[in-house]
């Protein structure tokens, strides 16, 4: 599991790859939400790279949305592939943060 | 992790109290996965309720250090793909809470038992039987997942 995090302009672009499962959440958990959270920017998840995904990686994405939602400072996701599109959508997890299909859709979504 | 027993179509593993446990047996029911040919969304949901349902005694129910174990059993079907869970944690019953309210609300959204809600959405049948199987086992869950 990795995580990186790029400068995208007016945005932060956080990539998540690899297993979002128990190890996974254990890896990057305390970096993520010490980058994403305080994060004056809005916030892309870029998920293209995710091949997996469990509940502890979808209470993750709660909780740092959450936390940066509480000062107005908007997070969303995009690219998932099929498999992580299909938990994400069963969770109902994009009925509360945003999931767009790629990079320019997210860039449009945060943008207004 | 072992490897209790394989057949056509079958795997059953055991898993020692150690959370990388569950990571160690990711091969093994991936494996199961190709050699009964699942599609790639059963497959998937396999994995999710195999992490899910096999995480949680280890990180929740057993006493840190202890020889406490869990059986996992995979059996693939025609209509899709049965999983057994027994472990000898303390007496737990997934089901006995209501089923939380659909994800509606960024600032309501519930941030524990995401795991069990996510089960429950996946299974056609997600039941809490007793007795166990095995000898000495206390709790013992039944997944199914269809194909469709």
């Amino acid at each position: 599991m990795e995580l990186a995090i790029d400068d995208g302009g007016s945005v932060a672009v956080a990539r998540l790859s690899g297993r979002l499962d128990t190890d996974g959440v254990g890896r990057i958990e305390l970096a993520f939400t010490a980058r994403v959270v305080p994060e004056s920017r809005p916030v892309l998840v870029d998920l293209t790279g995710l091949d997996f995904i469990a509940s502890l990686g979808v209470r993750l994405l709660i909780t740092t949305a959450r936390s940066r939602a509480r000062r107005g400072a908007a997070l969303v996701m995009y690219g998932a592939g099929e498999a992580v599109t299909d938990i994400i959508t069963t969770m109902g997890l994009d009925e509360i943060i945003p999931l767009l299909p790629d990079e320019n859709a997210a860039r449009a979504a945060v943008n207004g | 992790m072992a490897i209790v027993g394989t057949a056509a179509g079958a795997l059953q593993l055991r898993l020692a109290n150690d959370i990388g446990a569950v990571a160690a047996a990711l091969p093994c029911v991936q494996g199961f996965a190709r050699d009964a040919e699942l599609p790639p969304r059963l497959a998937n949901r396999l994995e999710v309720v195999f992490e899910e349902l096999a995480s949680n005694p280890i990180r929740h129910g057993f006493t840190p250090g202890s020889g406490q174990s869990l059986s996992v059993s995979l059996t693939a079907r025609p209509d899709g793909v049965r999983l057994e869970f027994e472990d000898d944690g303390p007496p737990f019953d997934p089901l006995a809470r209501a089923a939380p309210p659909a994800l509606d609300r960024l600032d309501t959204a519930p941030e524990g038992g995401l795991g069990i809600a996510l089960v429950r959405r996946l299974a056609s049948r997600f039941v809490r039987e007793q007795p166990p199987r095995l000898p000495g086992m206390i709790n013992r869950i039944v997944v199914e997942l269809p194909r469709g």
